[in-house]
């Protein structure tokens, strides 16, 4: 539906299975690089990260018994179509998100395993994460190294961060590097301008890169007229700042090869904005995370489909109190289930962008069997802020590095960066060590 | 912001922390008196020893011989005191004259050592925030935009978002910029190239859709009112959509109804819903009975460019003429339901098509200042143009080669058609330039490292204008800077009390006051539709409207700050009133009432604050009791130990209990007690309101408690009797406003070193009866307002990767 060619009712969308971005306005720019362009033999696995907040009732959530034989538990059942591509990995745990702040650190320790310095933000500083590690690595010959999205953020949520690590660390889960967290944005249009561009005729985009250049080069310049004028630690600002420049200019030149060289695709039409309806958002952000992975524009990408003390209310699952409000349930039975609610339809939301995974022809078989995803969330227990055991669930194929079907368990408190280790490893990405991991899960090699 | 914790890494290393107030203590007697060490030695010392380390805190390794030397430590020290947060209750405390006593001597002596040696703290280089992009863009270009749509919201430290170590930059958030520039350039000049784009407007959903909603021409009901920028003379579609219930049924299709949308007030389009064909038709298929209306309502329509005023709404009916004359609550939010009026459910504005010219627009009258009529004019009239515009921008003298480079995109957008364009080209490089996106503040040569310095006018310029106005200085300011008269004194208050009385002064409240009170919170507030059936966006917007009011009159009247406490007066419509329960209120317009209801005094009756501060199906003692000890008292309590019991694991029959029940259980644990029993009774005040702020004497487990006792041990029974104790020691609540308020005019969390200045402002202000500009006058004139330390040696950069876990 995403890229068909078909003109659909933008009501039908709206109120189908959810797809807002329809057809034309903005026609044939996008930088084509389809799945066709990649044969079976040198696909690269792309890497998707999935949060949710506030943890998961786990007895709803982990089967009972491990290996190839298990039974789906309420929480996952959504996913049960994709039984024999995914693994359910129990008992990780993340030493590093432990502390008294137990909603800021759970973003930003949930890829790194690192617990970041106690600040109120001024001299934040945090460790690197497992999709920033493979954006240095897979992400280097796409346009965007990495994409980092979110439903929600901080502007409503004053005063909702916690005493010794502040919002900083709440905002996002992708920090590029100790001083660098990477926002999550969360308007899909943007996301779109950002995968997209804003449009235009073939030589309009290269006329607009060609001037964004140019005031890079020019932005260089002034930056070190600027520079000598600054003190020490101001000078690390600009040159964080020229970093980023650096960046920018290899993304544009990665996204003119592409325009030279794919000029026929056609491209969905902008989403107007934000919408309202929840569901719809998530499914844009899954819509829009899918076609960055499905047309190389990136191979990395982090989502954050609620924040953490978020109090969005969820009528559709008849909970009508704010989700931290209920996420507190005081061991209470009913209130439990209401959390539990909650879980299974965030895995409902998370089945539609595996499905449409499925639904894109790679290779020899489709996108699914090509990705890495990795859903969960940094809590265990909400009521308790416990970060062990994780809920973790591993979804794809690895391009063939993955079997699928099993529920493994560790007894002991496992570092849950073993398992962020091994996605990085069978994403190509080489490294002996993360934040405090001590192995790797090798009970889910292909 | 200043938390009394005692985070473990400091208090091991207090050295390290303090060496700035090493060797200044030599001046003054610092020592520690025998009867002060005796308050210690007899209150504090039997927990916090190096055996028990309460709170990583040691007082008998403390240096008592210097109190300055652990500065940072007793400024915890008095406010924990000062508050009486410590001794916790159940332990021996000193009387009052002990305690007074105390607190004066290390105030006084804290004081006077380190104001005797002025220490500015560190000011770094900062990057416009969003709301500063979006200002700096109107004021620059005359143009207003939601900033939103092209920038994502900044992060925020010690509570604010504009903190300048926490604005950091990165390939995202540039790339960002770079498109915003771009797009923000296109707009002021209205560049006939410009894309079509399509952009939705959707009311709140619980925006009541069969009553007048303000703004909108009387005699309607419901709708949305929209302002759009548009880019170009040119075509526009504004297509309407209908809400429909989950199985895709319109209703209301039974009577006809009459749907208008207005330009600037001037009915252009008009088309009926409803009515017999559309019943007939919607009987045999629905959907498509819906699809036609929805069809119906799309319109092509030539508007002229700028930014204009469109409303979409339905014409008001006789109730005569439904067979739904009354509904139940303000919306119906159940969308399996099949009756009542139609409704709006959002409105695309797409365009421009068919331009026909860029239109005369504020934005190009702003930048034009001059326009060439003959090529051999154009070199020189852009130069006015772009001088003009990229002093204001880079807020400063421009160098000549500023100017090269800022020409040198004219040449190339002059190159690629005509003299708008390299206007253009050249207004997006300036938008762009490190020298408007980051505030600078260069040491002058001849400063020594370390050396202390006043600032420079210019710098001094800026610093006024975010601070005020969240924006860039205007021509005047500027002009002064320029000219090196800023810093007199006369001139420089005679500028402040300008800029307090500007318009452009609103950014005090929206930005500052707004996170203070944590007042942009209510946009996400969404009470439980069936705990609070009758509460809709009218209310929401009322509440806001209620409390910037009453802040901005306070600023423009020069008011006392007190006023936030114990007021006799605020802002209402008829919305709010009947809320309130004030009598006599008709109409939507606001206006200022006196407030009878004692317990309503001040921002703690509001409904704004009492919202904020609660969940979304009931109110919470602890939240709003932990509101007014960080926002008002200013002694935030500390994060609760990690890894809390829950209280059910040990407690039966918890969820039956009410919520005072349950946090009195809460209250019998030690561990919990240290704030819950200081924090609880502030809460429990509120209780004759509900979660919306409506005044009540029964919840669902029976009749309001409202009392209880203080810290201090005042007892306390409802919202009057808490505002009369604050008021007893109004200094406490100035103290942190003006905390909270210096914090936000620097950019940066304050240090111990502060809290003189700080104290030293409110004391001045006193005089004053704190009025707003006095504690205004006191943070520009201040030490780390006006003055800058050069730095010295080797740039901080942290040494460790890692802090190791565990």
């Amino acid at each position: 539906m995403f890229i068909s060619k078909k003109h659909l009712n933008r009501r039908q969308l709206l109120r189908g299975a959810g797809v807002a971005l329809s057809l034309p306005l903005l026609d044939a720019m996008l930088p084509a690089l389809t799945a066709q362009a990649q044969t079976a033999a040198n696909i690269t696995p792309r890497l998707g990260f999935v949060y949710v907040p506030h943890g998961a009732i786990m007895r709803e959530f982990t089967p009972d018994t491990t290996g190839n034989d298990w039974q789906f538990k309420p929480i996952l059942k959504p996913l049960e179509p994709y039984r024999d591509r995914l693994n359910i990995i129990s008992g990780l745990g993340h030493t590093a998100a432990d502390s008294s702040a137990v909603h800021s650190l759970s973003p930003c320790t949930w890829l790194s395993g690192v617990r970041p310095k106690p600040t109120l933000g001024s001299d934040a500083y945090a460790g690197i994460t497992a999709d920033q590690f493979a954006a240095q690595v897979i992400g280097q010959d796409t346009p965007l190294p990495s994409l980092e999205l979110a439903t929600e953020d901080h502007s409503g949520l004053i005063g909702a961060c916690d005493r010794d690590y502040g919002c900083i660390y709440m905002n996002t889960l992708s920090w590029r590097s100790a001083t660098t967290p990477n926002p999550m944005e969360i308007n899909p249009r943007k996301v779109f301008e950002r995968l997209f561009g804003q449009g235009g005729t073939i030589e309009q985009r290269l006329e607009r890169q060609r001037e964004d250049r140019s005031i890079l080069d020019a932005i260089v310049q002034q930056s070190g007229h600027l520079n000598s004028t600054l003190g020490q630690s101001d000078q690390q600002k600009i040159s964080d700042y020229l970093d980023s420049i650096r960046e920018i200019e290899r993304r544009l030149q990665q996204a003119e090869n592409q325009i030279a060289t794919n000029a026929d695709l056609v491209i969905p039409e902008a989403p107007a904005g934000i919408p309202f309806v929840y569901e719809e958002h998530l499914k844009m952000m899954f819509d829009l995370m899918t076609l960055a992975f499905q047309s190389n524009i990136t191979r990395v990408s982090s989502f954050m489909m609620a924040r953490e003390t978020s109090n969005r209310t969820y009528p559709m699952v008849q909970v009508f109190e704010g989700h931290h409000a209920t996420s507190h349930h005081q061991n209470d039975a009913e209130k439990m289930t209401r959390n539990a609610r909650i879980q299974a339809w965030h895995v409902g939301q998370f089945k539609y962008f595996v499905d449409k995974l499925a639904s894109i022809q790679e290779g020899d078989g489709t996108l699914l069997d090509n990705v890495i995803l990795l859903y969960g969330s940094n809590m265990s227990n909400s009521n308790a802020h416990d970060h062990y055991p994780l809920p973790a669930v591993l979804v794809g194929g690895g391009a063939g590095t993955l079997k699928g079907g099993m529920h493994v368990r560790y007894d002991q408190r496992t570092p849950m960066a073993n398992l962020l280790l091994t996605m990085l490893n069978k994403a190509g990405v080489a490294m002996d060590q993360l934040g405090d991991s001590t192995g790797l899960v090798s009970e889910i090699h292909a | 912001m200043f938390y009394p914790s005692f985070p473990r890494f400091l208090i091991r290393f207090p050295l390290a922390a303090l060496t700035l107030s090493c060797g200044m203590s030599a001046m003054a007697d610092t020592s520690m008196p025998v009867d002060q060490a005796e308050v210690i030695d007899t209150y504090c010392v039997k927990c916090h020893n190096s055996e028990d380390w309460a709170g990583s805190l040691d007082f008998e390794a403390i240096n008592r011989s210097d109190v300055v030397a652990d500065a940072l430590i007793w400024e915890k020290v008095m406010r924990k005191f000062r508050g009486n947060m410590m001794p916790p209750k159940g332990n021996d405390r000193p009387d009052d004259k002990t305690q007074t006593e105390f607190v004066s001597w290390l105030q006084g002596t804290l004081d006077s050592a380190i104001l005797a040696h002025p220490n500015p703290g560190k000011s770094s280089l900062h990057r416009l925030n969003r709301t500063e992009y979006g200002n700096a863009v109107r004021d620059l270009l005359g143009l207003r935009v939601d900033i939103s749509e092209y920038l994502p919201a900044d992060d925020e430290g010690y509570g604010f978002d504009n903190i300048a170590d926490v604005l950091r930059t990165s390939p995202s958030l540039l790339e960002q910029y770079l498109t915003a520039s771009r797009k923000i350039s296109e707009l002021a000049i209205g560049d006939m190239a410009t894309l079509p784009i399509s952009k939705t407007y959707r009311p709140k959903p619980d925006l009541p859709h069969n009553q007048h909603i303000p703004g909108l021409p009387l005699g309607t009901r419901g709708g949305v009112l929209i302002e759009h920028n548009f880019p170009l003379d040119a075509e526009y579609d504004i297509n309407t959509f209908i809400v429909r219930n989950t199985v895709g049924y319109m209703s209301g299709l039974e009577w006809p109804h009459q749907f208008e949308v207005s330009i600037d007030g001037e009915q252009v389009f008009t088309a009926q819903v409803g009515g017999e064909a559309d019943n007939l038709r919607s009987d045999t298929n629905f959907a498509e009975a819906g699809d036609a209306i929805d069809a119906r309502l799309k319109t092509r329509i030539p508007i002229s460019a700028g930014l204009h005023t469109i409303t979409v709404t339905f014409l008001d009916k006789n109730g005569a003429e439904t067979h739904e004359p009354l509904e139940l609550f303000t919306r119906n939010l159940d969308l399996q339901d099949m009756v009542g009026m139609p409704m709006l459910d959002y409105v695309d504005i797409v365009g421009p098509f068919s331009a026909t010219g860029h239109g005369d627009t504020t934005s190009r009258r702003e930048v034009f200042s001059c326009y060439p009529t003959a090529t051999s004019e154009q070199q020189a009239c852009a130069e006015t143009i772009l001088g003009r515009i990229g002093k204001k921008a880079y807020r400063r003298p421009l160098a000549a080669a500023d100017m090269n480079m800022i020409m040198s995109f004219y040449q190339d957008g002059l190159a690629k058609g005509s003299f708008d364009n390299g206007i253009q080209t050249a207004l997006r490089y300036i938008l762009t330039s490190p020298e408007f996106l980051f505030r600078s503040e260069p040491d002058p040569v001849t400063a020594a490292a370390g050396e202390v310095y006043a600032l420079s006018d210019l710098a001094l310029a800026s610093r006024l204008s975010f601070f005020l106005w969240s924006s860039i200085p205007d021509d005047e300011l500027l002009e002064l800077a320029a000219a090196n008269k800023l810093s007199h004194t006369k001139t420089f208050d005679a500028q402040v009390e300008r800029m307090l009385r500007d318009p452009r002064a609103v950014a005090l409240v929206d930005n500052f006051a707004a996170q203070w009170l944590f007042l942009r919170n209510l946009q996400s507030i969404n009470p439980d539709t069936r705990s609070f059936p009758n509460f809709d966006d009218k209310l929401r917007q009322g509440f806001r409207t209620e409390t910037t009011m009453f802040l901005a009159s306070i600023i423009q009247n020069d008011a006392s700050v007190l006023d936030m406490l114990n007021a006799d007066y605020t802002f209402v419509n008829d919305r709010l009133a009947e809320h309130y329960g004030i009598p006599n209120i008709y109409g939507s317009h606001f206006r200022r009432v006196q407030q009878t209801d004692p317990d309503r005094r001040g921002l703690l009756g509001q409904g704004s604050i009492l919202t904020v501060t609660s969940y979304p199906n009931r109110t919470s003692p602890v939240l709003r009791g932990k509101w007014v000890l960080e926002n008002i008292i200013g002694s935030p309590a500390a994060s609760p130990p990690p890894n809390v019991p829950s209280l059910t694991e040990n407690t039966p029959g918890l969820a039956a209990m009410s919520v005072r029940q349950r946090l009195e259980q809460h209250r019998a644990d030690p561990v919990c007690a240290g704030c819950h029993a200081v924090m609880d009774p502030l809460g429990f005040s509120f209780e004759r309101f509900d979660a919306i702020g409506k005044a009540r004497d029964k919840d669902a487990s029976g009749a309001i408690d409202a009392g209880g006792e203080l810290a201090d041990g005042t007892p306390v029974n409802g919202a009057a009797s808490l505002q009369k104790a604050l008021m007893q020691h109004p200094d406490y609540f100035v103290d942190t406003f003006t905390e909270k308020l210096l914090t936000y005019a620097l950019g940066r969390g304050l240090e111990y070193y502060d809290m003189p200045v700080v104290r030293a402002i409110t004391k001045s202000a006193e005089a004053d009866d704190y009025r707003f500009s006095a504690i205004v006058k006191g943070i520009v004139h201040s030490v780390p307002f006006r003055m800058k330390q050069k730095e010295s040696g080797q740039a901080s950069v942290p040494a460790t990767t890692t802090i190791a876990t565990q």
